[in-house]
């Protein structure tokens, strides 16, 4: 775990007005129900202290693979799931220690994008009564001023106003999917966690949908932490990326860098994994093969989470230190506060480099 | 390594493995009847790597499972044209001979390992009752020869694991053992339907290496049903593009997506952000939506999302003809395109037309 002082120490955000989210070691552990009593036997520890920042106007990019603990991340952040430890801070308000009507007129300020527009659409409402639910909640807008925000909010994300009284189904996916960020947008957010929203989409309507986020938060100012597994889309959305693995940040600085010189070996095998489209360049793609699954996330390795896959630590004669001192996240790059939580974290980009030159003889 | 691409002339001399000609599939739902497939042909060479690519509901699965007559039949599909396998006719096969095909010369891999393998049953048994039917095994011979499938596929352990079930494999090694179960009776084609769209991306690495592996060591013919183009580029010798239920643009893999001809093709590549290029480079989606299958498509059914489209484009469907470098006459029997007015070079790398469209005559041969 990362000691909270000196990760402040380093942290430039630490005060600054510019941070509208501030997570603090952040924990959310599921219960684990065997016997026949479903009595808890374990802990999923799906998210295990993480912290992190979201700036005002910015995209933060949370990648990982399935397990890694980057959704329940986000539901803990918008209080769907309650967390076992940590803090929360939005806009310099303490999220966790808010109840009723308090966290009711914050949450409007929060929002949230699924990833699947089939099931998180009532099938049995048409797009106008979905759209009225916030703006009734929040009393935002009654009588003929709600007809127009509904004319309004379609119109913003590219959907015809004179859809309103169409049902969820009449829409194809793409097209839900602007539904439901029109609702996320009634209440008129600051901040909406996006998890996998483009992932159930097709090619061409995922470029669709990247498009109109990424108009609106310039139009809107909106921040957005953007939950996904698809590296290129995180890359081409956000200006800084966490990269998680087994409920921990494994990575976390800005996009450019890190997709130019990972730090940590498991963000280098994930990205050496992304195909490009083009012959000459996919074929020539030196690739890291992760050998074996991501372990469980019930009981995760000792000392560090990576170590039983990790190509680095073979490559230097397996140190024992991975498989029993658990790195913290530390600083790698003064010059641009990128951290990685690895040992050998400075040896990544030379054993890159020879990884490279023997594919190439 | 890879196996030789095909190259023209040999599409001309070879006898394909699969030649499918003029299929149309027409499916039933609800009362309405939707045209899946729609005047679809395309070859299969032995050994060959063919993808179809393109978007859901544009009749990829729809015109595979018509290869293996695995067409549901509450849908009451009715089929038209010809697939020819090995010398023989699939359409009107009878289901008996058609069983005897399946599995044994054709086989399939499905997207979801999850679902596509029996809860009930151990690993070991379902591979072992793929050779029991297809190759008569003994039970014996038939579990030794499902441990060294395992081993082949790179299931760690695998005698021990013989009698596990599918709960206790992960999602790639559950793959791994579609892999296995497809190979069982050495084929000669396999069609994969999007064989690691379920998988993280490290585990798609882990099993495209797989597959790469075995095409070759077994000289296999694979028909790759995708929308990766990345898994595309790595994977496949030729490609063929489907829109809204028939074949819009097909060519060698390194063609197509260096030089692609059809507008759709063009948007495709255009709405993938790419790793490999500098991150402020834009999106250029496709707008709108594919149509309705169900109604009645006059002229091109890319037409009302396409930039490129003039008059004849609207009353007029195009067909495929041969398209690509001008000159280059060996390929024209490759590479082919359904598009009445073919965006230049310049045009595709743009995503966009060039100057005015409307005044634009339409010239087939005409490249940058």
């Amino acid at each position: 775990m990362t000691p909270p002082g000196e990760r402040r120490a380093a942290d430039p955000d630490a005060t600054s007005p510019r941070v509208l989210v501030r997570v603090e070691d952040l924990a959310v552990h599921f219960p684990l129900l065997g016997g026949f009593r479903r009595r808890p036997v374990g802990w999923v520890r799906a998210v295990d202290g993480v912290s992190l920042t979201i700036r005002r106007g910015e995209t933060l990019g949370l990648v990982g693979e399935s397990g890694s603990g980057k959704t329940t991340f986000g539901r803990a952040l918008m209080r769907i799931v309650t967390p076992q430890r940590g803090r929360v801070e939005f806009d310099g308000k303490d999220l966790l220690a808010m109840h009723g009507r308090e966290l009711r007129l914050l949450r409007r300020r929060f929002q949230m994008v699924f990833q699947d527009p089939y099931a998180s659409l009532d099938p049995r409402k048409t797009v106008r009564q979905i759209l009225s639910e916030p703006l009734d909640i929040h009393q935002l807008a009654t009588g003929k001023a709600r007809a127009t925000r509904i004319g309004d909010l379609l119109y913003i994300v590219g959907l015809d106003p004179a859809f309103a009284g169409r049902y969820p189904r009449e829409f194809s996916g793409g097209q839900r999917q602007r539904v439901g960020i029109a609702r996320a947008l009634a209440v008129e957010p600051d901040f909406i966690v996006c998890d996998e929203p483009v992932s159930a989409l097709d090619v061409s309507v995922r470029a669709q949908v990247i498009v109109l986020l990424e108009r609106l938060q310039s139009e809107l100012g909106l921040s957005y932490l953007f939950i996904a597994h698809d590296l290129a889309v995180v890359r081409h959305i956000a200006q800084r990326v966490a990269v998680m693995y087994l409920g921990k940040i494994a990575e976390y600085g800005v996009s450019d860098e890190i997709f130019a010189q990972p730090a940590h070996p498991y963000t280098a095998a994930l990205l050496s994994a992304i195909p490009v489209p083009e012959v000459r360049a996919e074929r020539s793609r030196v690739r890291i093969v992760l050998s074996g699954d991501p372990p469980s996330p019930v009981t995760p390795p000792p000392g560090c989470r990576f170590s039983t896959r990790c190509w680095l630590r073979s490559r230097l004669g397996n140190p024992s230190v991975c498989a029993t001192i658990e790195p913290a996240l530390v600083v790698v790059d003064p010059a641009s506060e990128r951290e990685a939580a690895c040992h050998f974290a400075n040896q990544t980009a030379a054993a890159l480099a020879t990884s490279a030159a023997a594919t190439v003889a | 390594m890879r196996a030789q691409p095909a190259c023209a002339a040999s599409l001309a001399v070879m006898e394909p493995l699969l030649d499918v000609r003029n299929l149309s599939v027409q499916l039933h739902a609800r009362g309405r009847s939707i045209q899946a497939v729609s005047d679809m042909s395309y070859l299969l060479l032995r050994g060959e790597a063919l993808a179809l690519v393109g978007e859901s509901g544009c009749g990829k699965t729809v015109s595979a499972l018509t290869v293996l007559g695995l067409l549901p039949t509450d849908a009451a599909p009715i089929v038209s044209g010809s697939v020819m396998f090995e010398g023989q006719e699939l359409i009107g096969l009878s289901e008996a001979k058609l069983q005897r095909i399946r599995g044994s010369r054709i086989s399939m891999i499905f997207q979801d390992p999850q679902t596509s393998l029996n809860p009930v049953l151990t690993i070991g048994r379902q591979i072992a009752e793929v050779l029991e039917t297809h190759l008569a095994m003994s039970r014996k011979a038939a579990d030794r020869r499902a441990i060294e499938l395992l081993e082949l596929v790179g299931v760690p352990d695998a005698s021990r694991r013989l009698g596990d079930y599918p709960h206790q494999f992960s999602g790639g090694m559950r793959q791994r053992v579609m892999i296995a179960m497809a190979l069982a009776c050495d084929p000669a084609m396999i069609i994969a339907d999007e064989p690691t769209t379920a998988l993280d991306v490290t585990i798609q690495a882990q099993v495209l290496n797989v597959l790469t592996r075995l095409r070759t060591e077994f000289d296999l013919a694979v028909l790759i049903i995708t929308h990766d183009l990345g898994l595309v580029a790595g994977f496949a010798d030729r490609v063929a593009v489907m829109y809204a239920g028939r074949i819009v643009e097909v060519g060698p893999t390194e063609e197509l997506l260096s030089d692609p001809t059809h507008p759709y093709t063009i948007g495709l590549i255009g709405s993938v952000p790419r790793i490999d290029r500098p991150r402020s480079a834009a999106l250029v989606p496709i707008e709108g939506s594919p149509p309705d299958l169900a109604s009645r498509i006059v002229g091109c059914p890319f037409v009302p999302r396409c930039a490129w489209r003039t008059y004849i484009c609207t009353i007029k469907d195009p067909v495929l003809e041969p398209a690509g470098m001008a000159g280059a006459q060996a390929d024209s029997q490759v590479r082919q395109t359904a598009c009445h007015n073919r965006p230049t070079l310049a045009e595709a790398v743009a995503g966009h037309p060039l100057g005015a469209v409307a005044s634009r005559q339409v010239d087939p041969g005409r490249r940058v």
